[in-house]
């Protein structure tokens, strides 16, 4: 049967209708149209044969041998348990890394500022001894009992620290002699000044270590 | 006549057996299943890459890339058939090569304007078609590689692939219409580019009309 005097589909509707397409099925005139044409139905026919055909290409080997799982993958399963602990070592390390930096320059910086305020009972006592030959013992000399030779021993500026009281909290302890007086203050201020950062450094040092050996002890094994 | 609703021929991979506790071991982690799921359905990624690019080492670059993809995707991987998951992901692997290949005006990929195309004899066509597979065949795939880009991503990952419109947009990125259009054009040119081998194509198909 031909049918002189309709006009035909678009072929692409044509192709749609020959590879299923739900729409252009539900197109009563067009179903009607195809199978009742000469050239429509031949066109249809041959295209779900070509599209059949299509779907039956085999599937193709490489000629060379394809890599199946990287070896950046082989090595580190996808869901690992410990993975994500790994994972949190890096930032762990670096952490331990600046507490470590943080408490190194703390340390130092304290250590200098005691050497500076060191530096400055020492200018001081040097006057205040110096003053007391002069005019003998005044008030503000924090010890009776200090030698006026001992320029160490001397009681410093009242804007120096005082040692006694911040570090170990004992001020009942017996007083030192004169000779040990002035090392005394010094160590013990300086302990007590550097102790936060001593603390930050030794934490730094802990934290590295730690997460170091989580990382190492979690790191995936070779094959 | 309705169009037929073919089924998948027995040349192309077909499941494991126990695919879906071997799935499951993979997605757990274990490499061993997952290594067993890609060694059987390598040619089926490579077989798609090799026919939207046309070109051996680029196809087997977009296979291995289609592997790393589905290895980190696996454990999220929810049911249905895997091979069409799997070649889900080998399209758009392939196409991102497409792209970037694009870019790269030097890299030239196998295409043909419309209307100057022809098809090749025999011995022309690509040396890696397997000796067992049908002159048909040999020819359907060298027609391809002669519909314009566009067209033949559309068509071979439509109809060779049985991947439906959406994924087709979703995975070159275009309009629904767009695809459609793409591939009811290029099925109609690749129907002109068989036209010389109807007679072959209509005896390998054993049409009785």
């Amino acid at each position: 049967m031909t049918m002189q005097n309709a006009p035909h589909p678009d072929d692409e509707r044509l192709s749609a209708y020959a590879g299923g397409d739900s729409d252009v099925l539900a197109d009563s005139s067009l179903v009607a149209h195809v199978a009742a044409c000469d050239r429509c139905r031949p066109l249809v026919d041959e295209l779900s044969l070509l599209r059949d055909a299509l779907a039956e290409l085999p599937d193709l080997a490489s000629s060379r041998p394809l890599r199946l799982i990287p070896p950046v993958w082989d090595a580190t399963p996808a869901t690992s348990p410990g993975s994500w602990l790994r994972r949190l070592t890096a930032p762990a390390m670096a952490a331990g890394i600046g507490l470590v930096l943080v408490g190194a320059v703390g340390i130092g910086a304290s250590g200098a500022a005691d050497l500076l305020s060191k530096a400055a009972s020492f200018d001081a006592a040097s006057q205040a001894t110096a003053s007391d030959r002069e005019v003998g013992p005044v008030a503000g000399a924090d010890s009776p009992s200090v030698a006026p030779t001992d320029m160490r021993g001397s009681a410093g500026p009242p804007s120096s620290v005082e040692p006694q009281t911040m570090g170990s909290g004992t001020p009942a302890k017996p007083r030192p002699t004169a000779e040990d007086n002035g090392r005394t203050d010094y160590e013990t201020g300086n302990s007590s000044s550097e102790q936060p950062w001593l603390t930050l450094l030794i934490a730094g040092v802990g934290l590295f270590g730690i997460s170091t050996a989580l990382r190492f002890s979690l790191s995936p094994r070779a094959g | 006549m309705l169009p037929r609703d073919p089924a998948r021929p027995a040349s192309r991979t077909a499941p494991l057996p126990d695919e879906e506790a071997v799935i499951a071991r993979a997605a757990s982690g274990d490499r061993t299943a997952f290594t067993q799921l890609i060694e059987h359905y390598q040619s089926a990624c490579y077989g798609l890459a090799w026919r939207l690019l046309g070109d051996p080492d680029q196809a087997a670059d977009a296979a291995q890339d289609a592997f790393v993809h589905a290895y980190d995707a696996i454990a999220k991987y929810r049911g249905g058939l895997f091979r069409s998951w799997l070649l889900r992901i080998t399209a758009n692997a392939s196409y991102d090569i497409l792209r970037r290949a694009q870019r790269k005006p030097t890299t030239t990929l196998p295409d043909a304007e419309e209307g100057e195309a022809e098809l090749p004899d025999r011995s022309a066509v690509d040396p890696e078609a397997e000796a067992g597979r049908s002159e048909l065949y040999r020819y359907l795939d060298a027609a391809l590689r002669l519909l314009p880009q566009d067209q033949r991503t559309a068509l071979v990952m439509c109809d060779v692939y049985g991947m439906d419109y959406g994924e087709v947009a979703e995975a070159t990125e275009s309009a629904l219409g767009t695809v459609k259009s793409r591939i009811h054009r290029g099925r109609l040119r690749l129907r002109e580019l068989m036209a010389e081998h109807r007679e072959l194509f209509l005896n390998e198909r054993r049409l009785d009309r």
